[in-house]
């Protein structure tokens, strides 16, 4: 996906050659650049000019045999040049700020690029930047992805994009927002930050069968995580959890999207469909961090979970050999780290399929200002249903289908209410609103 | 690097309680961290006189410049490495339990 500005004219092998380098090493280029140059924006600006510099270059002298670190060497020579002439003239020196005024002009040995990947995304995903421009950042810093690709993905245009991503290079200079890894007590926090960055670029493309490329790039950036964190450090068992999480969702994207777009629900889910190997990847992560946290005697984290559920849903050979007991227990274990609504409901769902669906009310009962979701009334009216009273469902369906998001849940809703009104008062076992 | 720590009360702030409002301790992971370099409470806004000047003409006004909830209740001016070190600093101190911390470089002229 990420593909470097191609000069016209170039011959089309080298700038094959340059464009795999930039999509697989970005991260490690630019991390290498920042920590000589410190500001965002003259290392974002050299690499640029490096990429351009190789074309020429590389089509005249033959590609080196070390792509990445010549782009990296390039990059520097021309950062601490910008910054020498940012230094010399007193307006652009306020806009590359920082590393001037305090001469942090660091040199380090050419030889020398050491792995700062880790701190490069834990800046990307910094607190003190909107979430917002915490996915932008993390996209083109770290994967290489153009302003126009993030854009796409994320309905919205190139100079607005831009403008953020320079903004958010400013404000890392100015606000004194540090290039390094946090100490041992605040790296479990900040860890946290980077996985709900990844984990909402992987739900953006999973909402959106237009915009799947998204998953994969995800799954690539926490992969990327997890492999940077030390094995034995506690968040790295997060690392791990939410790839496996990843992987068991998109094992069913094949299945998921119908001819026209549209999503198939997972018990109608053509299973032959699925990506065994990813699920089977996520079964050993899943299993790995279980096992870990257990022998460490360490809380088991929501993304954790969230996979395991994930995989009791991918798992049977049908959808009606569904584990729900186990499925209930997890949810269990999920609520008391995550009482959200949406949490509560999918609960209660599979509370009411394991233990009936009294168990199930109780708990959908508990959802925190429920009144004004569709899904609580949804969930309450199957529930309702299944538990033989149809007058009480009907209503339900109603106030859900009053909530409803779309035309077509409002009119799946209605059927189910009008169902119930047409007077049959036998409960049919309750179904959930689940994918 | 210099920040300016705007101590400001919070309507979503938790109750005062006069037990915890612990400054000295605040003091400490401030000295461990960096300098103290001013910072005092700040008489309200009741006491708080707006000064403009439009065409020439100087307009003198009683209270804060816009009427709200939340106000400035005091300020320190820090000297730490970077905003992590701030925000850990910030996040010591009792007033962002009780309100909330606003974190503002200082922009040398």
């Amino acid at each position: 996906m990420p593909s470097p500005r191609t000069a016209a004219g170039a011959q089309v092998p080298v700038a094959t050659t340059l464009a795999e380098v930039v999509a697989t090493d970005h991260a490690r280029i630019m991390a290498a650049v920042i920590a000589s140059v410190t500001d965002w924006q003259v290392a974002e600006d050299a690499v640029q000019d490096a990429c351009e510099r190789a074309l020429t270059a590389w089509t005249r002298a033959g590609v080196p045999a070390n792509p990445a670190g010549w782009l990296v060497t390039t990059a520097r020579r021309r950062g601490i040049d910008l910054l020498r002439r940012a230094g010399a003239r007193e307006s652009t020196a306020r806009r590359y700020g920082t590393a001037v005024d305090r001469g942090l002009l660091a040199r380090e040995p050419e030889h020398a690029i050491a792995d700062d990947r880790l701190r490069l995304v834990l800046t990307c995903a910094h607190p003190a930047l909107s979430l917002e421009t915490r996915v932008a950042l993390t996209l083109r810093t770290v994967l290489g992805w153009s302003p126009a690709e993030i854009a796409r993905s994320f309905l919205s245009t190139e100079a607005a994009i831009q403008k953020r991503l320079v903004r958010a290079r400013a404000k890392i200079a100015h606000a004194g927002i540090p290039y390094r890894v946090p100490s041992p007590e605040d790296l479990p926090e900040r860890i946290d930050g980077v996985l709900g960055v990844v984990y909402l670029v992987f739900t953006t493309g999973y909402a959106d069968p237009g915009r799947a490329e998204l998953m994969a790039e995800a799954v690539r950036l926490g992969r990327l995580v997890r492999e940077l964190l030390d094995p034995d450090a506690p968040e790295r068992l997060e690392a791990s959890g939410l790839l496996a999480l990843m992987l068991a969702q998109q094992s069913r994207q094949r299945a998921r999207v119908g001819p026209g777009g549209e999503v198939v629900l997972l018990d109608r889910q053509d299973r032959s469909l699925w990506d065994g190997d990813a699920i089977a990847e996520a079964e050993r992560l899943v299993h790995e961090v279980l096992q870990h946290a257990a022998h460490r005697r360490r809380p088991v984290g929501r993304y954790t979970l969230q996979a395991a559920i994930a995989l009791e849903h991918v798992r049977p050979q049908s959808a009606d050999a569904t584990d729900w007991r186990r499925i209930a227990h997890l949810h269990g274990l999920l609520n008391r780290l995550d009482d959200s609504p949406a949490q509560r409901i999918a609960w209660a769902v599979a509370a009411g399929r394991a233990y009936g669906p009294r168990r199930g009310l109780e708990i959908v009962d508990g959802v925190q200002d429920g009144e004004s979701s569709y899904l609580f009334h949804a969930a309450r009216a199957d529930l309702l249903e299944a538990a033989g009273q149809p007058a009480d469902a009907a209503a339900a369906y109603a106030r859900a289908a009053a909530l409803a998001p779309g035309d077509a849940e409002r009119a799946a809703l209605t059927e189910k209410q009008r169902a119930l009104a047409g007077g049959s008062a036998g409960g049919s076992p309750g179904g959930g609103p689940g994918r | 690097m210099q920040f300016v720590l705007f101590v400001c009360t919070d309507p979503t702030g938790e109750p005062y309680d006069e037990t915890s409002d612990d400054v000295e301790r605040w003091f400490g992971v401030l000295q461990e961290r960096g300098k103290h370099l001013a910072g005092d409470r700040l008489r309200p806004v009741e006491d708080a006189t707006t000064v403009r000047v439009r065409g020439g003409e100087r307009l003198v006004t009683d209270g804060p410049f816009a009427e709200t909830r939340e106000w400035i209740a005091g300020f320190d001016l820090i000297e730490v490495g970077d905003l992590d070190e701030a925000i850990e600093v910030a996040a010591a101190h009792p007033m962002a339990r009780f309100g909330r911390i606003e974190v503002r470089p200082v922009w040398p002229l």
